[in-house]
């Protein structure tokens, strides 16, 4: 608290820069006094009222960024002017002052939109403290929207946002791989950026300049396969007029994405893989080869090695291609990168739709935080875009959001009471191999996830190390 | 002995969070899992834990914000709060010490240590109630 503090009055030579406003509504004129002289500072505009209705007017009036609700009311009053404050302005930070306290109320007070929930009798240090920050807060929100696109350009990766260990995993693999492949395989939930990494792959790589071509397995007709992918020449069959040639061609020098790769009819993909191993096509009706020099990216959200063992997938191109594997992380396992891919759409969106829209409210952000999105990041995006395209105000709010999000309670996983209960050691062991093969086997990034030196990773793998795992 | 003692632990990260879980259930603790500071709460008033184990880095509201309200409330201001902390630094440790919680774990978790703690703050909570 005190480094905050005093950081913070050390750079008075901001309020040129950026004024920030304080609205401390009480009624007890002396406590304002109290307040006032608690909280002056270079740079912070202190206004205040001793009447709920007169605050709420110079809040529609003056916007300001902070306000301190410090009522002797019965508490309901309070949340009730809280909640219209938040209604007249989602943007402001209000602190909530009562001498009733319980964690219940404290929920209530946070969920409604409060910022931080205080009671008496009230710690000045602290209070200057929480004010402080929230003045610092405000300023950077000020910079970073002057400086959003700077922001957002240095976590950003071919269109990739995020910050999260997961992502900059899949972010240093595309640019370990990129300038070697022949062929990789992306693996991901529907809605990851299955489609952004192959683009990725294809403009980090060599052939960058060369075309990038698209095939969407599911779509094309299980008879057309071979002549989209191939081509064929004049009188190959019936309406064949003229030569076409096919996806392989067109990306000739440069790199073909096969997406979906699992909606790949089994006789086609024994016709690819002779592709890939020859490089060489043949267009349909013509005996003559052809050689191509093409990159090759499948994707798919579907458990390919599953698939194997089912037998729709043939084995020989399953290890083919996943020979260069990048599997891409659900974004609720990267619920951190949430605040940049919610600022990076809202801008968009808001852009797109020439709304002034400034963000979300906190609550709102603490509906998305809680929300499991099954759809990834394509789920958010269209939230987003929906809330922007209806939005009449300037901050998206909780009622902006699908119902379905509302109402979604928090995500429980439920122990598993069949697992057989392991020692401390079994479960350090368990919990490291775990590690290890979600960083394909790098022990250094795994001793780094896991925290510990390599020297102790490798004890905890011990013999134990390459252990079949359940 | 007496029923099983309830554990609620607050983190974001899902690894970290299982991985808790894993632990404790195996130390015989009955586990409630949070994944920010506002469900922590929430759950702290609904299971009324014997004993928390909060990150400090948390969305919404973060550690030092829930342990600030666990306090205020009268009902809760003896119940056990450890923080957890990515870091295992010296000023991690006063810092959280200070804002009054019990004692401060560092990641990634030493098991022997967390049990010490955990046996040493339950058992001390039972003797004074």
């Amino acid at each position: 608290m005190h480094s905050q503090t005093s950081s913070y009055a050390g750079s008075q030579t901001m309020n040129e820069e950026f004024s920030v406003s304080l609205l401390a509504i009480d009624d007890d004129p002396d406590s304002l006094d109290l307040i006032r002289d608690t909280l002056a500072q270079d740079g912070l505009e202190i206004i205040t009222a001793v009447a709920p209705q007169q605050g709420l007017e110079l809040i529609l009036r003056l916007h300001p960024q902070i306000v301190l609700l410090d009522l002797r009311m019965p508490q309901m009053n309070g949340i009730e002017l809280l909640e219209r404050i938040i209604e007249a302005d989602p943007g402001t930070d209000v602190i909530l002052i009562t001498a009733h306290q319980s964690i219940e109320s404290a929920v209530e007070a946070i969920q409604k939109g409060a910022f931080d929930y205080l009671t008496k009798p009230l710690s000045l240090e602290r209070l200057r403290g929480l004010v402080g920050k929230l003045v610092a807060d405000a300023r950077d929100r000020h910079r970073a929207l002057q400086l959003d696109r700077q922001l957002l350009d240095a976590y950003q990766y071919e269109g990739m946002i995020g910050r999260s260990p997961l992502l900059l995993e899949v972010f240093a693999r595309i640019r370990r791989v990129a300038p070697h492949f022949r062929t990789a395989l992306i693996t991901g939930s529907t809605g990851t950026g299955k489609e952004l990494v192959a683009r990725a792959l294809h403009r980090r790589s060599p052939v960058a300049a060369g075309p990038f071509a698209v095939c969407n397995c599911s779509a094309v007709v299980e008879t057309l396969f071979e002549s989209e992918l191939f081509g064929y020449v004049k009188g190959a069959f019936t309406g064949a007029t003229q030569d076409k040639i096919g996806l392989f061609e067109y990306a000739q020098g440069g790199t073909l994405l096969l997406d979906e790769i699992g909606d790949m009819p089994l006789a086609m993909q024994a016709k690819l893989l002779r592709v890939l191993e020859s490089r060489e096509i043949q267009r349909v009706g013509s005996p003559a080869t052809r050689k191509v020099d093409v990159r090759i990216v499948a994707a798919t959200n579907q458990d390919l090695r599953a698939m194997v063992t089912e037998k729709q997938f043939r084995e020989d191109l399953y290890y083919r291609l996943s020979m260069v594997e990048i599997s891409l992380p659900l974004l609720a396992d990267r619920k951190e990168d949430l605040p940049l891919l919610e600022r990076y759409f809202v801008e968009r969106f808001a852009a797109q739709y020439g709304k002034p829209i400034r963000g979300l409210t906190r609550r709102a952000q603490v509906i998305l935080a809680r929300y499991s999105w099954p759809g990834n990041v394509r789920e958010l995006e269209n939230v987003l875009g929906n809330a922007c395209m209806m939005l009449q105000g300037n901050m998206i709010d909780v009622y902006d959001l699908p119902e379905h999000l509302r109402n979604s309670p928090p995500k429980e996983t439920a122990p598993n009471a069949t697992e057989p209960l392991l020692s401390l050691e079994e479960l350090d062991r368990h919990h490291a191999v775990q590690v290890l093969a979600r960083v394909e086997g790098n022990k250094v990034r795994a001793a780094e996830v896991l925290g510990i030196s390599r020297a102790t990773l490798y004890r905890l793998l011990g013999n134990g190390g390459s252990r079949q795992q359940k | 002995m007496g029923e099983t003692k309830k554990i609620l632990i607050a983190e974001d990260d899902p690894a970290s969070r299982e991985l808790l879980r894993e632990i404790l259930d195996a130390l015989g603790y009955e586990v409630i899992a949070a994944c920010d500071g506002v469900e922590a709460l929430q759950k702290i008033v609904a299971a009324q834990p014997d004993l928390v184990l909060l990150d400090i880095q948390m969305p919404i509201l973060d550690g030092f914000a829930v342990l600030r309200q666990i306090r205020q409330d009268t009902r809760f201001a003896t119940l056990p709060v450890m923080a957890l902390t990515a870091y295992a630094m010296k000023e991690d440790r006063e810092k959280a010490l200070r804002a009054g919680f019990n004692a401060h774990i560092s990641k990634p978790v030493n098991v022997a240590a967390l049990r010490t703690q955990i046996e040493h703050y339950l058992s001390t909570k039972m003797s004074a109630s």
